[in-house]
C-alpha cells in the first residue's frame, strides 16, 4: 500500500512535525511505503509531488487547520483525521486505511 | 487701580506653574515676599479668592491652576522695591520653582495573567499608586476621632498653644536632621504649616474665646474647607497635612489625653486606610508593612511619595467597605496588576506566593549588577561613575552602584540663594560626599557659573551668547575671593577622602597656568593659617572646548586627568546650539568628527600616562558604550539610576570587538553610517542563544499547570527574554485552548509564535512531582516550552521542528529526563539539534 499523508496544526511549531514523524514511523514498521508533507511555520516541506499523489492509493489528510492546495486530492481516497489522532493512535489510521482499500 | 498713589504697586501675571500654586511653589514665593516690609497679597482674577503672599496657606487658599490670571499688589514702605524684585521673579524663577509630578502605572490597559485568572480569584481592582507585590494580614486605620480633644478654656490657653507648637516645632527640626529625600522634604512641608501666619493667626484669633484644642479645631476646620473648594486635586490631597499637624499640636498640647495616633503592626501586614498622614506612614514599620491601600489617596500625596520612595506597593481607588469582610484575614496586594486579592484560595495563593518570589528574583538581579564591578566580558575593566549636583545624592549613587564619582557639579550650592555660601558650608558638603564615597574617587568641578545659570548676587551681564560669553573659569578672575574659598573647601575637605579638582571651560594653556598659580596662593594661605588641607589632590579640566583637543599633549604637561563634556563638545564642536529649534536636529554626538576627536584625546592622553573619563548624556546611551569603550576611556560617568543597567550591558562587551568598531565608526563618511554600524553591532550583539541554561528549571517545585506556565514565562522576563511576561503567557494559553500540549509518557510541550518574545527560546522544566495537565494523556513531569520570535524566522524554526520530531522517540525523551543538571541538559540538546 502507498500512501500520502499531509500534516498541519494552528501554530505549526511542534505537532505537524511530531506528527509527520510518527505516521512516517508506523509506516515504516508495518512496511507501508508514505511520504508526508508538512505545512507548518515553515512553510510547505517536503512537497508530494503530481506523480507523488498519482501513484499514490490513499490519502491522509492528518490537520487541525485548513490544508494548502487541498485540490490536489480531488480525484483521490482520503483519510480525514485530527493532528492527535496522528500521534496518539496512528496504527489504527492505517489499519482504516487497509479497511477502505478493500 | 491706585496707581496715583506712591506707597500702593501692583504686578498682573498669569500662572504659569503646571500644578498650579500648591505648597512648594508657595513656599518658594512666601520666601521671596517675606524679604520686604510691605503688605504683600495675590488675588486670582479667576476665582476671586485673595490672599497675603507672606503666608503659604494664604496663597494655597488662592486656588490658583495653570493659566489662571494673577494681581500681586503691594502696599507700604518698600513697595517698589518689592515690585521690582516680584516681577523679576515671576518672570524668571517661579516658573521653574516647581515640576509635573510623576505618575507610575502605564495607562494601557492591564491584562490580567491566565495563571491568575484560572483559579477564579477575588480581586478588588484598584489603581497602582507605587509598584511591587506584598502579602500580610489587611489591617484598617480608623481615622482618629479629633473631637475627643474638645474642652473648655483651662487656664493660659496662649501658653499652652505656644508650647505645643514649640513642641511640634522641635520635633520636626529634629525629624529633619535625620531625614533625606522626599521624606525631608514633607517634613519641612509641615514644618511651614505650622509657621504659617494665616494658619496661626487664625488659631490665635480663636484663642482668645476658645481652648486651645476648640481653637486649633476650628481653624483646622476652616483650612479644609477652603481647600475642599479647591478645583486642584493636588490642593485637596493637601488636607491631610494640614490635619497630620493639627493631630500633633492637639497631641503635645494635651499629653494627658491617651489617643493612639500609631497604628502597631505585629506581623506581615497590608494597611487600608482613608488616607495615612505621613507620620502616621513614618511611625509604621516597614519590614512588616508588606502594602497600602489608601482609599482616597491621590498620587501626589505626601504618603504616596513616602510610600514609593520605601518601595512599598500601593493601591487607590479601593473603598473600605468592599473589604470590610477581608479585615484582619491574609491578602495579597499587586500594585503592577492593580488588584487586592482577598478570600484567596489554595490557587491564588499559589500564583502571588510565585509572583512575589519572581519580583524578589528580579530586583535581586538588578541589585547584582549595581553591586558588580564593571568590566567587559574579557575582563577589561572601566570605572562607571555617577554625575552629582548637591550632596544627599553620593549615598543613593553609591547604593547604586557607582565607583566614584565622575562629576560633582557645585554651582548647585551657588544657586537660589542670596549671597554665596561661605567656606565652611562648602567643606561640609564636600566632606559629606567624600566620606559617603569611602575612599572612592571623587572629580568635584569648582563653578560653573554665568552663561545660562545665571546667580543673583553676583550681578553677571545679561549676554546676547551666552554659551560663548562670559562664565566658567572666565569668571574666576573678577570673583577671586569665590574661587579661593572654593579651592580652599576642596583641599580641606580632601582629607577626608579620594578628591580631584577639575576646572570647567578650560581653552588654553596660560588659563590652566593661572588656575595653578591661585592653588597655590590658596594652599599658602592655608598654611599660614595653620589649617590642614590635602597636598596633593589631582588636577585636572573638563575637556569641552575643541581647542584643547588640539594641545592635549601640552596639557598633558600641566594637568592629571581630563573629563570629556559630550554635551557641551558636541554643541561646541558642530557650531550646534541644541536648544535652538531649527538646527538641533544637527546636534548628535555620534558625528564622525566628534568620534575623531575623542580618540585624538584619548590616545594622546594615553601616550602620556593621563586618565581620561566622559561625563555628560552620551555615557548612560546602552547603544553608544561599545563605542566609548573602544575608544579606550578609563571611566564613564552618568545619572546614577543608569549605572546598574551600564553595567549590565558593559558585561556583555567584548572590548576587541569594541574597539574595531570604534576604529570603524571613526572611518565612517556620515552620521548614518555609524548609526547603522551600531544598530547592526546590538542586533548580533543582543540577542540571546536559542538554548541556554538560564532557561532550565531543574527540580522545580510547581503545583499545577498554572504555576508551571507563570513560572516559565516569568523566568523568561526575568532574563530580559521578553518585555511582557503577561501577554507572553496570554499567548501560551491560546494554545492551550486549541488542545492540551500534554504529548504523554509525562511530556508537555506548551508553545507559542508571538511578538512578545524578543529572543526565540525553549525552556525546560523538571517538575519533582507530576502535576496534571488538564489533558486526556496523564500526568505532566517534564515540559518543554517553545516560545518563537515572529521575526526571528526560519533558522530558529528548523530546530523547533526537529526538537520536536525528536521528542516522539522514546531513547530521546528518557536522555532529556535523566540529564542530571542545567549544563547536562543543554549540551545534549546542542548535540542532539546540532545547534
Amino acid at each position: 500500500m502507498k500512501i500520502v499523508a499531509i500534516t498541519a496544526c494552528p501554530t505549526g511549531i511542534a505537532h505537524t512535525y511530531m506528527a509527520a514523524d510518527k505516521l512516517s514511523d508506523t509506516a515504516k514498521k508495518l512496511g507501508i511505503t508514505i511520504k508526508v508533507e508538512t505545512q507548518g511555520a515553515m512553510g510547505i516541506e517536503n512537497r508530494l509531488t503530481e506523480q507523488d499523489i498519482h501513484r499514490a492509493d490513499i490519502v491522509v489528510m492528518a490537520a487541525d487547520i485548513r490544508v494548502e492546495y487541498g485540490e490536489r486530492f480531488e480525484s483521490k481516497l482520503c483519510v480525514n483525521v485530527s493532528i492527535q489522532d496522528a500521534l496518539k493512535k496512528p496504527q489504527s489510521i492505517f489499519s482504516q486505511c487497509q479497511k477502505l482499500m478493500k | 487701580m491706585n496707581k496715583a498713589t506712591p506707597m500702593k504697586n501692583e504686578f498682573k501675571f498669569n500662572c504659569s506653574l503646571v500644578n498650579g500654586i500648591h505648597a512648594r511653589p508657595a513656599s518658594h514665593l512666601e520666601k521671596v515676599c517675606k524679604q520686604f516690609d510691605c503688605d504683600i497679597t495675590l488675588t486670582n482674577l479667576r476665582s476671586g479668592n485673595t490672599g497675603n503672599a507672606k503666608s503659604v496657606l494664604a496663597l494655597v487658599s488662592t486656588d490658583t491652576l495653570l493659566n489662571d490670571p494673577c494681581i500681586l499688589t503691594f502696599n507700604g514702605q518698600d513697595s517698589e522695591q518689592a515690585l521690582n524684585k516680584l516681577t523679576q521673579y515671576i518672570h524668571n524663577e517661579f516658573a521653574h520653582c516647581d515640576q509635573a509630578l510623576d505618575k507610575p502605572g502605564a495607562s494601557e490597559a492591564i491584562v490580567l495573567p491566565q495563571s491568575l485568572l484560572r483559579h477564579q480569584p477575588t480581586l478588588l481592582q484598584g489603581k497602582c499608586l507605587a509598584l511591587g507585590i506584598g502579602k500580610g494580614r489587611l489591617i484598617g486605620n480608623e481615622d482618629i476621632n479629633l473631637n475627643l480633644f474638645r474642652t473648655d478654656i483651662q487656664y493660659d490657653e496662649t501658653a499652652r498653644f505656644d508650647n505645643a507648637r514649640q513642641q511640634v516645632s522641635n520635633s520636626l527640626e529634629q525629624a529633619v536632621q535625620d531625614a533625606d529625600g522626599a521624606e525631608k522634604e514633607i517634613i519641612n512641608a509641615h514644618l511651614a504649616i505650622l509657621n504659617d501666619i494665616t494658619f496661626v493667626d487664625d488659631i490665635q484669633k480663636h484663642l482668645i474665646s476658645q481652648s486651645t484644642a476648640n481653637a486649633v479645631l476650628a481653624s483646622l476646620e476652616i483650612v479644609s474647607e477652603q481647600l475642599k473648594q479647591s478645583s486642584s486635586a493636588y490642593l485637596r490631597e493637601r488636607i491631610v497635612d494640614i490635619r497630620d499637624v493639627a493631630t500633633q499640636l492637639l497631641c503635645a498640647a494635651y499629653p494627658e489625653i491617651n489617643i493612639t495616633t500609631k497604628l502597631t503592626l505585629t506581623g506581615p501586614s497590608i494597611v487600608i486606610a482613608n488616607d495615612l498622614t505621613p507620620s502616621q506612614f513614618l511611625g509604621l514599620d516597614k519590614e512588616l508593612l508588606q502594602g497600602l491601600v489608601l482609599t482616597h489617596a491621590g498620587s501626589t500625596s505626601h504618603t504616596v511619595i513616602l510610600a514609593r520612595a520605601f518601595n512599598i506597593p500601593t493601591l487607590s481607588g479601593i473603598e473600605a467597605a468592599q473589604c470590610a469582610d477581608a479585615l484582619n484575614s491574609e491578602v495579597y496586594l499587586d500594585a503592577n496588576l492593580g488588584v487586592l486579592a482577598v478570600q484567596a484560595n489554595q490557587g491564588v495563593r499559589c500564583y502571588f506566593d510565585r509572583a512575589i518570589t519572581l519580583n524578589q528574583q528580579l530586583s535581586d538581579k538588578q541589585g547584582a549588577y549595581a553591586a558588580l564591578s564593571a568590566q567587559t566580558s574579557d575582563g577589561k575593566g572601566i570605572e562607571i561613575a555617577a554625575n552629582i549636583a548637591c550632596s544627599v545624592e553620593a549615598q543613593a549613587a553609591f547604593e547604586k552602584g557607582a565607583q566614584g564619582i565622575g562629576l560633582f557639579r557645585t554651582e548647585m550650592l551657588f544657586m537660589d540663594r542670596s549671597e554665596a555660601p561661605k567656606e565652611e558650608e562648602q567643606y561640609e558638603q564636600y566632606r559629606q560626599v567624600l566620606q559617603a564615597a569611602d575612599d572612592k574617587p571623587v572629580i568635584i568641578r569648582t563653578m560653573d557659573i554665568g552663561g545660562d545659570k545665571p546667580i543673583d548676587y553676583l550681578n553677571l551681564p545679561q549676554e546676547g551668547n551666552p554659551f560663548l560669553g562670559y562664565r566658567a573659569v572666565r569668571i574666576y578672575p573678577a570673583f577671586i575671593n569665590l574661587f579661593h574659598d572654593q579651592l580652599s573647601a576642596i583641599l580641606r575637605a580632601a582629607l577626608h577622602g579620594n578628591a580631584k579638582i577639575m576646572i570647567p571651560m578650560i581653552q588654553s594653556i596660560e588659563e590652566i597656568r593661572w588656575v595653578k598659580e591661585q592653588i597655590e596662593i590658596v594652599k599658602n594661605r592655608l598654611t599660614a593659617q595653620e589649617l590642614e588641607f590635602d597636598n596633593d589632590v589631582p588636577l585636572g579640566i573638563m575637556v569641552e572646548i575643541p581647542a584643547t583637543a588640539f594641545i592635549i599633549d601640552q596639557f598633558c604637561q600641566e594637568v592629571e586627568f581630563f573629563s570629556i563634556g559630550s554635551n557641551d563638545m558636541t554643541q561646541y564642536l558642530l557650531a550646534v546650539d541644541r536648544d535652538n529649534d531649527s538646527v538641533a536636529h544637527l546636534y548628535n554626538s555620534l558625528a564622525p568628527s566628534f568620534l575623531r576627536m575623542l580618540d585624538q584625546v584619548v590616545s594622546t592622553a594615553h601616550q602620556y600616562g593621563r586618565w581620561v573619563g566622559l561625563c555628560g548624556e552620551l555615557g548612560a546611551d546602552a547603544k553608544v558604550l561599545p563605542l566609548l569603550i573602544g575608544a579606550g576611556l578609563d571611566e564613564i560617568s552618568m545619572s546614577a539610576p543608569k549605572i546598574a543597567p551600564a553595567k549590565a550591558v558593559l558585561s556583555k562587551l567584548n572590548s576587541s570587538d569594541c574597539k574595531a568598531l570604534f576604529d570603524q565608526a571613526c572611518q565612517c563618511p556620515t552620521i548614518n553610517d555609524v548609526q547603522a554600524l551600531l544598530d547592526n553591532a546590538s542586533a548580533s550583539q543582543e540577542s540571546k542563544p536559542l538554548l541556554s541554561t538560564e532557561c532550565v528549571l531543574k527540580n522545580a517545585d510547581f503545583s499545577c499547570k498554572e504555576e508551571v506556565i507563570q513560572s516559565m514565562v516569568g523566568n523568561l522576563g526575568l532574563h530580559g527574554r521578553t518585555d511582557n511576561t503577561y501577554k507572553l503567557e496570554e499567548d501560551i494559553w491560546a494554545r492551550e485552548a486549541v488542545f492540551s500540549t500534554a504529548l504523554g509518557y509525562g511530556f508537555a510541550i506548551p508553545h507559542t509564535k508571538s511578538e512578545h518574545i524578543r529572543d526565540s527560546s525553549i525552556s525546560i522544566a523538571h517538575l519533582n512531582k507530576p502535576i496534571d495537565w488538564q489533558s486526556d494523556s496523564g500526568d505532566v513531569d517534564v515540559v518543554i516550552m517553545l516560545t518563537l520570535n515572529k521575526e526571528q524566522g526560519d533558522q530558529h524554526m528548523r530546530i523547533f521542528s526537529s526538537l520536536a520530531r525528536k521528542l516522539i522517540h522514546e531513547s530521546f525523551r528518557e536522555q532529556l529526563r535523566h540529564s542530571k543538571d542545567e549544563a547536562g541538559i543543554i549540551s545534549m540538546l546542542e548535540k542532539e539539534l546540532a545547534v
